[in-house]
Formats: structure tokens, sequence, C-alpha cells
């Protein structure tokens, strides 16, 4: 659900039943149906956001682990400098959503070149790499529990 | 009068220029809807025969590149070229092969007919299609001729068929299996919005898992439920060639296997026990199908199916559909990493 912004999904959504599903519908009633579901959609638009205490676990368990990978690391990776730069910025403000969602991608990429980085040295028997390599591993079960926590059906 | 007047018209049209013939009449005009990339059309043709002037009628399929979709970009070239190969090379069941059209003007995108095949195509959702499966015994019979058929698609002598060049194939099974794992993780790279860590580590995994039967064959590489058509018990149909290459062949077993086309059903493709299956196999192939080898690949291939998901939400995003179900393998692609959790020991 992530990968899409909520923009985009909303926008979407709108127009695939306005340009798809409403001229398809012969019934005077259902074609209202679909009016105010568009109508509505649209005007949900500038009102909701991705929840931030959502985003707001995952930064903050991604700077745990990134600053971990960071302070264990002993030589100079590129790989980890995404996660320096990352965890040079300020956190941001709890209820600051565009922020958090920033953060939060931005996070994930640092830690996807983190994951890299401690396959590699791991591969060369290296304990620092395997040590992040499973907290990193963790990070990855946890976010998908929290993921599976709000699947419906 | 036929559902897709233009396609209809575009294809009577064509088809009298192919058969040489005055004029063709095209009725019984049907997409199948279930794909997201390929349209596929069929249809009944009608002529008269300018030799004996006796009427013709005939079924047709028509599959149609796609503009764009989950595996983008494609190449018709190719899926004909292993269509033909196949038909001309085996006895995989496969609809006869007719024109390969690539100019894009008559139907917009270039396409190629075949036959049409008469018969149903069982589908994952649909467990108990008494159509298919009328009781277990029905079940099991189609489940050892699904693993027939498997063996005679590794039994092709791919290098005779000349599909060596066509599918870009390596010598050594490492080497090609290498070869996948990285195409894999740059189309995942290509397509991800939101990195997944849990794809991340399955890259990461497969990297330093490799696991190989050490056999080089000719790989459906979507061989499933869905995939192929039934008739009186047997399959007479396989498609969907598009993603078939040369390469491990203990792969199209790890895929029959996947969780996501059997939910909790433990037989591989809802059809056969492992055991069973792969004992078959092996005896008809001549291939073992190691632990680690089928774990390798079945953690391969949730990267196989979580990636073109990803490609899916992307489109969507970049605002190149508005099919809103390219939005919603966006958390249907949690099914996927799920399962895929389990395989790397991170779910119980």
């Amino acid at each position: 659900m992530r990968q899409n912004s909520l923009e985009r999904l909303l926008a979407g959504m709108a127009a695939s039943l306005r340009d798809v599903v409403e001229p398809a519908l012969t019934d005077p009633y259902a074609r209202s149906q679909v009016q105010a579901a568009v109508d509505l959609l649209r005007n949900l638009a500038p009102r909701v956001e991705w929840r931030c205490d959502d985003l707001l676990a995952v930064t903050t368990r991604l700077r745990d682990v990134l600053a971990e990978a960071v302070a264990e690391a002993l030589d100079d990776a590129a790989e980890l400098a995404e996660a320096r730069a990352w965890l040079a910025q300020p956190p941001p403000a709890p209820t600051d959503n565009a922020a958090l969602v920033a953060a939060r991608t931005a996070g994930l990429r640092a830690l996807a070149a983190v994951q890299d980085w401690a396959a590699a040295a791991a591969a060369r028997g290296d304990a620092v790499g395997e040590r992040v390599r499973e907290r990193t591993r963790d990070l990855a079960a946890w976010q998908l529990e929290q993921e599976l926590g709000r699947l419906v059906g | 009068m036929t559902a897709y007047p233009e396609v209809g018209a575009a294809l009577a049209t064509w088809l009298a220029g192919k058969l040489g013939v005055d004029a063709v009449s095209v009725d019984d005009l049907e997409r199948h809807a279930e794909g997201f990339s390929w349209h596929t059309y069929t249809f009944t043709a009608s002529w008269t025969d300018p030799d004996s002037g006796t009427p013709v009628r005939r079924g047709f399929a028509v599959r149609r590149e796609p503009e764009d979709g989950l595996l983008a970009p494609y190449d018709i070239r190719k899926e004909y070229a292993v269509h033909r190969a196949v038909v001309e090379h085996s006895d995989v069941p496969m609809p006869g092969l007719h024109w390969l059209e690539l100019d894009p003007e008559p139907l917009g995108m270039p396409f190629y007919v075949m036959d049409r095949v008469e018969g149903v195509v069982p589908v994952p959702w649909r467990r108990d299609d008494p159509r298919v499966f009328p009781d277990e015994a029905a079940r099991h019979a189609l489940g050892v001729d699904f693993v027939e058929v498997l063996a005679r698609i590794a039994a092709i002598d791919w290098k005779a068929a000349g599909l060596g060049e066509v599918l870009d194939a390596r010598d050594d099974p490492e080497e090609a299996a290498r070869a996948e794992i990285e195409a894999w993780a740059r189309f995942y790279h290509d397509s991800v919005l939101v990195e997944e860590p849990i794809l991340r580590e399955a890259i990461a995994w497969l990297r330093a898992n490799l696991a190989v039967s050490g056999h080089l064959a000719l790989v459906h590489a979507d061989y499933r439920l869905g995939n192929f058509m039934v008739r009186d018990g047997r399959i007479v149909a396989v498609f969907d060639w598009e993603l078939a290459h040369i390469g491990d062949p203990v792969f199209d077993v790890a895929w029959a296997g996947m969780p996501l086309y059997r939910g909790r059903d433990p037989r591989l493709s809802q059809l056969l026990e492992p055991a069973e299956f792969f004992a078959l196999y092996t005896d008809l192939t001549g291939i073992p199908v190691e632990p680690e080898v089928y774990k390798f690949w079945t953690v391969f291939g949730h990267l196989r199916a979580g990636a073109p998901y990803l490609r899916a939400t992307k489109a969507f995003e970049d605002g190149r559909s508005d099919d809103v179900r390219l939005a919603a393998f966006g958390h249907r692609l949690l099914f996927v990493l799920k399962s895929l959790a389990r395989e790397l020991g991170l779910r119980s």
C-alpha cells in the first residue's frame, strides 16, 4: 500500500470510477452512487494523510539500526554514506506528515545500501557485517509485521 | 454484431489478405481479460475457399503485444520464436501457430495468430471448479499430466530448436542463475518507489546461497494453474511463454509450488503432494529436486513474483495508467512478502 502516494491513489480511484465505471452503468441510481463516491474521493484528498504514528515508528527504528551500523563499521564504505547523511538530518517533528513521509522513504533507501554492504561484509566473514545484517533482518521482519497488522482482507 | 467492432473489422481485413480471399467475416470476438499485459482475443473467422468454393469456419486466437504492463518491455518476436520451437520440437500441447504481424497498423501493436483451443483454464482462486476437478481422482490425474507436460518441456533440445540464440542462453548453469538474480535485482531496483527491506534481503540471500541442479533446459517460467487449458481431464494447451528462458528446470517445479498459487494447500499448484510430484518429475527427467535447490528457486520465485507488482505500482504512480488494479498490487505485495519472510526464516 505504501508504494503509491496517497494523493495518487485517491486521484486514480476517482479517475477510474469517473472514466471507466460510470460510463458503463445504465442504472441512474448506480450512476449517482459512483458520482458521489468520486466527489468524496476528490474532497478527501486534501484532508487525509498517512498515519503519523506509523511513520514515526518506522523512522525511529531506522534511526536505531542505521546509527548502529555507522557506529560499528570501521571502514569508510561508500554504501554507508547515505546512512550517515540521513542520520545527520534532525528527526522530523512527530506531526510533520510530509517530513515523516520523506524521512521514511530516504531512510529505507539508506537502509537498502546498508543491507547491501552488510551482506557483502558478512559473505567475507566480517563479524560486524554479520551483526548489522541481523539487525537489518530484524527491522525488515518488524516492518512487515507492522504492515500486516494494517492489512484488511 | 460483435464486441470490439474496430478490432473485429481490422482482423477481418487483415486476415483476408493473409488467406488470399476476397472477404472474411469475424464473429464471436472475445477479449480475455485475465491478464495484465498481453491482449488476447479469440474469434471465429468465416470465408469461402477460393479453389473449391466451399465455406470455411475456423477458430483463431490473437495475442497482441501490450503498450505497457507488468513485465515491459516486451518482445513479440521472442515469444513467437519460442512458441514455434515448442510446436516443432516437442509434443507439448500447444495451439497451432499461424502468422506473426510486426506492423502495428492493424491492431495498434504487433501480434501473432494461433488456433483457438477449446477447453477450461483452471485458476488458483477456483480450487474446486467442478468442470476441471469433478473429484479427487480427476485432480490427481491432472496433476500427473501436469508433471508429464513439464517433463516434456524440460526435455526439449533447445539448442537444436535454435533457442540458444533467441533466448541469449548461457553455457554454465551457475552463471545462468547468477545472471537471473542480477536481472531481477535490476528489475526490482528500476521499479521500487519505497524500498522493501524484505526483497532487498532476498536478493542478498540469493547471492549468498546459490544452489542449482546443474542442468540447463527451456524453462517456461510461469507454469502453474491459470496458464494451461484442460479438456476431458487432460492438458490441451500451455500458454504464456513470455518469460521463457534457458535456465534451471527446477525453477518451473518451485514456481508450481509457490504459495501464491496454492494458498494453504500443500499440493504443488493444488494438484500433487510434493513427494509424489518430485519423484515423478525425477523419474521422467532424470533431474533430482534437491531441497536446497528447490528452496533457492522458491526464494527467487518470490522476487520474480514481487518485482512486477512494484512495476505495476510505479506505472500507476507515474500516471501511465489509472487502472486501480495496478495500485492494488501495492497491498497484494504483502502476501508475497509474508510468504517470502517465512522462506527466509523471518516469520514462523
